[in-house]
């Protein structure tokens, strides 16, 4: 497990920190953020590249804080892959193994090689290569070495769509089979959503927000996540718990919601849900009676703006559902108790 | 731009082939055969050799610890010494031939006498003065090669274990092999045609301190034109050799996809 308590570094005119978080053994940890948020002073920072002024880190309950990168026992996959140019495939995945001195080193490097789908590259050299089979061989090369931390910086970023999905899916698979432990810088928010088991989110070398994926995409804590995630929040109150998950009073309607923070009863909360989940329809509960205002097209969707009680709300509308809305007027909205998510305020 | 670019570089090549043949066509054939085999032409062809191969070490085991040093950390007075190391470059070697004089005749002429050791008008001279000459240009070539890999080539290899030291010899000096040859063929170039420095610092003395541009020199002082003509072929032969040999060693069909 690694735990990162208060960690502050200064490097230059920029701050990072205090962040604090942890990786349990086998956890994917994603840190989101936007260009110069210190993602990669962070990544660096762990790796032990950079000295931190203040905070620890721990690896197991065991201080590594001070710990130069070679004796971590981590390994590092960047973007641009940095294959070593001088050896072959199999000498850059071995690269790792021969320090450690591993009696049946071809063995393994076959191994990693096959599930990676690049075994008939092996006696290439990587100028010869394409970016998705250079980033492949980056990982292999890493995950060979079986490391405590798999510590990856936008490894999908200067791919084309389709191989970055391709990619995206099997480095998950493959991780998760493997038990790594993975820290995983990224701007973009598909990665998390596929990959992560939590989410970090940093901006101007501040930590934001950190939390289980669900949470962060559907009810993030911190205002500006909110924004950025683009999900909906209401305000009511706590009226009672039930086996099926938790009533909220919103204005004069009742709500379900099956995902909860344990908030005592008549409490004030947060309740949220994601645009996606919207239906317009009624149903039997959860039923909500909004204005619609705006219809507008984003890309095979439309986006509708619906105010409730002088708060804008956002649905997305699959196109055949559009020919029966009329803008403006009263619709009901029904949201599912699976995608409602209530939360302290 | 292609066609124009090849038929400069035809022109340039072309003007070279004349200078150089010139030289070749100025004496008589026999003539050059019997002077190859005197005793000053074998003598001034072995110092310059061996003080050239020497020197070159020299240069390169200094170069390549400053250069990478320069490129990679920051410390105090880095600005200073980046440009006190390239500035003799700008210097004619005549003027590195005198600092070097004043320095070993002069200002540590105390402790040499101490250490009984003679620097001034001999070898040693030599080769002080071709390490001196040769080592800024080498040392340009290596920073600008090491400041070209990107320094999260070493993180990586140092998350996969590898210590500094380990990680500089395993992945910085291959990935750096370019620019080590390029380096090497300079520093040897310069040391081998080390003139000025040479004959100030070492003296230019008949058969002691005669390196092969020195001998051209007092030949031409002589009025020995022939001994001087072939000794300057047989300058242009080695590095001819040299060029083709370092050509040969470079790595080929690498660097150009990625």
């Amino acid at each position: 497990m690694l735990e990162v308590k208060n960690l502050y570094l200064k490097a230059g005119s920029f701050e990072l920190g205090e962040i604090t978080f942890k990786v349990e053994r086998g956890e994917h940890l994603t840190v989101l953020g936007p260009s110069g948020s210190g993602k990669t002073t962070l990544l660096e920072t762990l790796a032990g590249f950079r000295k931190p002024r203040r905070g620890r880190i721990l690896l197991n309950g065991r201080d590594i804080t001070d710990l130069p990168p070679e004796r971590r026992g981590f390994a590092v996959v960047y973007q641009d892959y940095l294959l070593f140019l001088h050896l072959t495939v199999f000498e850059n995945i071995a690269f790792g193994l021969r320090k450690r001195k591993m009696p049946a080193l071809r063995r393994e490097v076959l191994r990693i090689a096959e599930e990676l789908g690049i075994d008939h590259l092996l006696d290439k050299k990587p100028n010869l290569l394409s970016g998705g089979e250079k980033q492949r061989v980056a990982i292999a090369r890493a995950l060979v070495v079986k490391p405590e931390l798999l510590l990856m910086d936008e490894p999908f970023s200067a791919l084309d769509v389709e191989t970055k999905g391709k990619l995206r899916t099997l480095i998950g698979e493959v991780v998760k089979k493997h038990s790594t432990t993975v820290v995983h810088i990224t701007h973009d928010p598909t990665d998390a959503l596929e990959l992560a088991d939590k989410v970090l989110f940093l901006k101007g070398g501040k930590m934001l927000e950190y939390s289980p994926t669900q949470w962060f995409f559907n009810c993030p804590q911190n205002p500006e996540v909110e924004r950025f995630v683009e999900t909906n929040t209401l305000v009511g109150t706590v009226e009672k718990y039930t086996p099926e998950g938790v009533w909220v009073k919103v204005g004069n309607t009742r709500l379900l919601a099956k995902n909860l923070k344990k908030v005592p009863s008549k409490e004030r909360v947060k309740v949220c849900f994601r645009p996606e989940t919207v239906a317009f329809k009624k149903g039997t509960t959860n039923t909500l009676r909004v204005k619609l205002e705006k219809l507008t097209p984003k890309g095979i969707f439309y986006e509708a703006l619906l105010s409730l009680g002088g708060k804008t709300l956002k649905a997305t509308v699959p196109p055949w559902e559009v020919d029966f809305l009329k803008v403006p007027s009263e619709v009901d909205i029904f949201l599912p108790p699976s995608g409602l998510f209530v939360s302290p305020l | 731009m292609v066609f124009l670019s090849v038929l400069i570089t035809y022109g340039v090549g072309f003007l070279f082939s004349i200078t150089f043949l010139s030289l070749f066509l100025s004496v008589n054939p026999l003539e050059v055969f019997k002077e190859l085999f005197t005793r000053e032409v074998g003598f001034a062809l072995w110092l310059t050799l061996w003080t050239s191969l020497i020197s070159t070490l020299v240069v390169m085991a200094l170069a390549v610890p400053t250069a990478y040093g320069l490129a990679r950390f920051e410390f105090p007075l880095k600005g200073i010494l980046k440009i006190l190391i390239d500035l003799p470059m700008f210097f004619p070697e005549l003027l590195i031939g005198l600092l070097l004089l004043v320095l070993f005749s002069d200002t540590l002429s105390g402790v040499l006498k101490t250490l009984n050791l003679q620097v001034v008008f001999t070898k040693k001279a030599v080769l002080l003065a071709e390490v001196f000459v040769s080592l800024p240009f080498a040392v340009k070539i290596l920073y600008t090669t090491f400041l070209g890999i990107d320094k999260r080539y070493e993180f990586v290899a140092r998350s996969l274990g590898y210590t500094p030291l380990e990680t500089f010899f395993r992945v910085v000096l291959p990935m750096a092999r370019h620019g080590l040859l390029s380096a090497l063929v300079v520093a040897f170039a310069r040391s081998f045609g080390a003139f000025g420095a040479v004959l100030v610092f070492a003296g230019g003395v008949y058969m002691k301190t005669e390196t092969l541009p020195v001998g051209i020199f007092l030949n031409i002082s002589y009025g020995n034109i022939e001994r001087a003509t072939v000794m300057g072929i047989v300058l242009m032969l080695v590095s001819f050799l040299t060029l083709v040999l370092f050509e040969r060693l470079k790595p080929q069909g690498e660097g150009e996809r990625f």
